[in-house]
């Protein structure tokens, strides 16, 4: 019995657990998104999963990139090298870009599937 | 059925992109993603004091890390220099190791890959050159053969130690950003490799292909000879001007008949080749030009406290991270050692420094440490030699070229040395630096000196380089010792000088009891007696600035063109003679505010030349000179007249030597030195232009010289000497943000405050200390302490350095333990 059923999916996205479903996707998505680059992609998929429509899957996307992104901040200011990480430049940038971009094209990805 | 549609589309385009981004840019995601990426990976732990290291300590303690030699402990001050206490050498130094890595380990890792021609494979072909050229020298060789020389000692067993040290560090630790960046690891650290770190600081102080250039001139422009005498004619040699009362050693003396040598026509090559395309093809491996240091020690009846002051100011490239690391290293237990300093990433010992009886200091001597052979050839694959013909020895060698097919080079070898062949023209290389040197052993050694005595005994291993040592101990003693050893070369029995290419076929010049790539009899007859050497115990004061060392050399040590022009040291000796002789007390405040002398003695030197010019000049030109007459003669940064002179300075010896030189083939880096320049009289025939039917005198060339300095000002959209003198340091490693900052300074390598400018590596001042008794001495690096880029210590000290500031260097450390190493075993 497949786990992505309509009707399961429109049980995690609109049921009474939806709001459960959710938190819990973030959480994974970020613990996913931390631990290798592409974990952004994967978490975006699981948040894209429990998104009930098309522009939440995206948005649901860059508000998981943002986490991430909130994460780096603040162990980079815990590490005393906040600094430092954000003159390098182009390299700061791109990991700006790439935060929100991975994990809002897996979600928009997978919710344009399923 | 549309939004499905849409859906698919979305997932689709979604798919491309992140496939896209995959494939062309992968490599950048794996680098910058967010918390995961590559290049964020040594942000974490790199600064000692931030929050989350500090918490850690709090919670968990120390990191600990396991050490087979024993326990250590390691803080680091505020400035991020670590203070190491161990209970045995080898504990010690495994610690230092490990120090060392984790905060310079790309530093180490290119110093090596350079000296055994292996950049390429970390690179990419654009290195290819130098590796050629490292392998046919055969460094590493010359390393294996110094390690062998040393391993059986104490020094050799704390190499061991080093290297495991390091090792732990690449083996658990995360790597620099640079390793990252590039996609590449480094290898596991080997003693050899800490061998071939003082192969590149000697070869970089001592080692060069001068004689080459001699002969070219010889053979090209014979008329100049007289640019290059066996002396400049100044009278500010380093004993010469030294107060040498009281003062018992070998001071120098004139030549006795035993020690007579012939002059520069002796001996000669018997190929027709001047070698010029050869010496081009290796001038930019030598000795960079300007590379020269400061230091001088004074004795306790002429300072405030009653106690000596030392100072050193080692002027080499300057570098992203720093030449120089400091570190304070402490034995407790029998052995007991407190010693602090600067050492080179990748050697464990402090190099310049002092500990808690004696302090000491290095500059370079200028002697010759390289002598060059040509042979007859019967084949391109043999040499006659001594009447026999006898084979090169060749082997080929695979370069691994990162990103491109591997390449080879052929490494040959004769009885004298590697043989360096470009276009047909070749010679051998006889470098001191070779053979199997101790001075590993002697620097080790030198930690735990507690006297004058004791250094005289030890720095008799100090085989390579040759540098000037001044050194001083607590209870009042000064010393002063030329280090390194001074081969003998003969011709026919008789002693020669070893400035021109010998016949190598004929035997000429040979060092007895030296074998290259193996052991050598340093106290055999191949080389000056220890005693012979020239040296001086407790010495009023001396100063050295790469001048030569004395008037009367008891054997040949170097020629003009390997030591330095005289104005810093002639300055130095100004000040401190007039100090003396005032009879005001030398200070601490006072010795740095002499470090930071600016006043310029080749402005002395040129300014009434110029003055006397402005006839010559057009009116622009003339009011500009107008800003030099009541100058200070001060290299400051503020000042016009400093940036008139200085790039008047650097126009003056082309506009004298072009017409004669370029014709022959010979560019600005034959041009002999400045003093010689402004030494010239008036009507000189090298100040006549030979392209005009006229007579040109100085004040025509000067004016000239002048002229272009002027409008190289106003096409640069220069104001002040600030806007030319810039600071400007680059890492090896082109990613911009790893460069430190650009900012003004003063000086000139002219100057006691000595920096040089201009395309190219810069260079100055790669640490600057002043040492007295006990607590009070001071230093500063160009930079900072870590070479990870996220470290706070990066580069705090670049403008305090740059400022010709200073910080103290205590013997207490004041931070936290923040490493703790623990005897396999004990367990945490």
């Amino acid at each position: 019995m497949s786990l992505l059923t309509p009707e399961r999916l429109r049980e995690l996205r609109e049921g009474p657990r939806a709001d459960r479903s959710t938190l819990a996707a973030f959480a994974l998505g970020l613990l996913l998104g931390a631990v290798h680059p592409a974990g952004l992609v994967a978490g975006g998929v699981l948040v894209g999963l429990v998104a009930p429509s098309l522009p939440r899957a995206l948005l649901f996307g860059l508000y998981l990139g943002g986490l991430v992104l909130l994460v780096f901040v603040v162990s980079l200011l815990f590490a005393g090298t906040l600094g430092r990480a954000a003159g390098l430049g182009q390299l700061a940038l791109l990991s700006v870009i790439v935060g929100f971009a991975f994990p809002a094209l897996g979600a928009l990805g997978i919710r344009g599937a399923v | 059925m549309q939004s499905e549609y849409l859906g698919v589309a979305v997932t689709l385009v979604c798919a491309a992109l992140l496939v896209t981004a995959a494939t062309v840019a992968g490599g950048f995601v794996s680098l910058a993603a967010p918390v995961s990426g590559e290049a964020w990976g040594p942000a974490y732990g790199a600064n000692d004091g931030s929050p989350s290291d500090s918490l850690a300590r709090v919670a968990t303690g120390p990191t600990r890390i396991e050490n087979p030699y024993g326990t250590a402990r390691v803080s680091y001050d505020r400035d991020g220099v670590p203070h190491i206490t161990a209970g045995n050498t080898e504990a010690l130094y495994f610690a230092v190791g490990y120090v060392h890595a984790r905060d310079r380990l790309f530093q180490m890792d290119l110093q090596r890959r350079l000296m055994e021609g292996n950049l390429s494979a970390a690179f990419g072909a654009g290195t290819l050159d130098s590796d050629r050229f490292h392998r046919r020298m055969g460094f590493d060789d010359a390393a294996e053969a110094s390690w062998a020389a040393v391993e059986g000692s104490e020094a050799g067993a704390g190499v061991r130690a080093y290297t495991a040290g390091v090792n732990r560090y690449i083996e658990a630790e995360p790597l620099p950003l640079e390793f990252r960046l590039n996609d590449y690891r480094p290898t596991r650290w080997e003693p050899t490799d800490t061998l071939l770190v003082g192969k590149l600081i000697a070869w970089r102080l001592t080692g060069d292909f001068r004689d080459l250039r001699g002969r070219v001139l010889e053979r090209r422009l014979p008329e100049a000879a007289s640019l290059y005498p066996r002396q400049l004619d100044h009278e500010s040699s380093i004993l010469g001007r030294a107060d040498l009362g009281g003062t018992s050693g070998t001071l120098g003396s004139p030549a006795s008949p035993a020690v007579a040598e012939a002059g520069p026509d002796a001996a000669t090559g018997e190929t027709a080749d001047d070698h010029r395309g050869l010496y081009d093809s290796l001038r930019r491996y030598q000795r960079p030009p300007g590379i020269g240091s400061n230091s001088w020690v004074v004795g306790g009846e002429y300072t405030a406290s009653g106690d000596p002051i030392l100072a050193n100011d080692p002027h080499l490239s300057l570098t992203v991270p720093p030449v120089w690391y400091e570190q304070r290293l402490v034995l407790t237990g029998e052995a007991s050692m407190d010693v602090r300093g600067v050492a080179f990433p990748g050697q464990p010992a402090v190099v310049i420094g002092q500990n808690r009886e004696i302090a000491w200091g290095f500059t370079n001597v200028g002697a010759d440490q390289t002598d060059l052979y040509d042979y007859v050839r019967p084949g391109e694959e043999t040499y006659r030699y001594r009447g026999e013909v006898r084979e090169v020895r060749r082997r080929t060698e695979t370069i691994p070229v990162k990103g491109g097919e591997d390449a080879e080079v052929t490494v040959e070898r004769t009885v004298h040395g590697p043989l360096i062949e470009h276009e047909g023209e070749a010679v051998a290389v006889a470098w001191l630096g070779l053979a199997g040197t101790r001075e590993l052993r002697a620097v080790h050694r030198l930690n735990r000196a507690g006297s004058i005595e004791a250094v005289d005994r030890i720095v008799r291993r100090f085989d390579s380089p040759t540098q000037n040592l001044v050194a001083m101990e607590g209870d009042g003693g000064t010393y002063f010792r030329l280090t390194g050893r001074y081969p003998i070369r003969t011709v026919d029995g008789e002693r020669v000088r070893g400035d021109r290419v010998f016949n190598g076929s004929a035997g000429h010049g040979e060092w007895a009891g030296w074998e290259p790539y193996g052991e050598a009899d340093w106290n055999g007859s191949g080389f000056v007696p220890y005693e012979a050497v020239p040296h001086a115990v407790d010495p009023g004061y001396v100063a050295t600035a790469n001048q030569r060392t004395t008037d009367d050399p008891p054997f040949y040590i170097g020629s003009s063109t390997r030591y330095a022009d005289p104005y810093r040291g002639a300055r130095i000796y100004d000040r401190i003679e007039d100090r003396v002789g005032s009879g005001d007390p030398v200070t601490v405040e006072w010795t740095r505010d002499l470090q930071r002398d600016t006043r310029s003695a080749a402005a002395a030197q040129f300014v009434p030349h110029v003055l006397n010019a402005t006839d010559e000049m057009s009116p622009e030109a003339r009011a500009a000179a107008g800003t030099l007459e009541g100058w200070d003669r001060r290299m400051d940064r503020d000042s016009t007249a400093a940036l008139y002179f200085a790039l008047f300075r650097e126009r003056i010896r082309n506009a004298t030597f072009y017409d004669e030189f370029h014709p022959a083939g010979l560019d600005a880096g034959y041009y002999p030195h400045l003093w010689t320049v402004g030494e010239l009289p008036a009507d000189s025939r090298w100040f006549d232009d030979t392209r005009t039917p006229e007579r040109e005198t100085r004040a025509d060339v000067v004016a000239r010289a002048f002229e272009r300095a002027v409008a190289a000002t106003e096409r640069e959209g220069y104001g002040t000497y600030g806007d030319y003198n810039v600071v400007d340091l680059d890492h090896q490693f082109p990613v911009a943000a790893l460069d430190y900052p650009e900012a003004p300074t003063d000086g000139s390598p002219f100057t006691v405050f000595n920096f040089r400018t201009g395309a190219g590596t810069q260079a100055g001042s790669s640490w600057r200390m002043v040492a007295t008794t006990g607590e009070g001495s001071v230093g500063v690096v160009p930079g900072g302490q870590s070479g990870v880029y996220y470290s706070p210590h990066y580069r705090d000290q670049l403008a305090t350095w740059r400022e010709g500031g200073y910080r103290e260097i205590p013997f207490e450390s004041g931070g936290p333990t923040v490493l703790v190493f623990e005897d396999e075993g004990e367990g945490s």
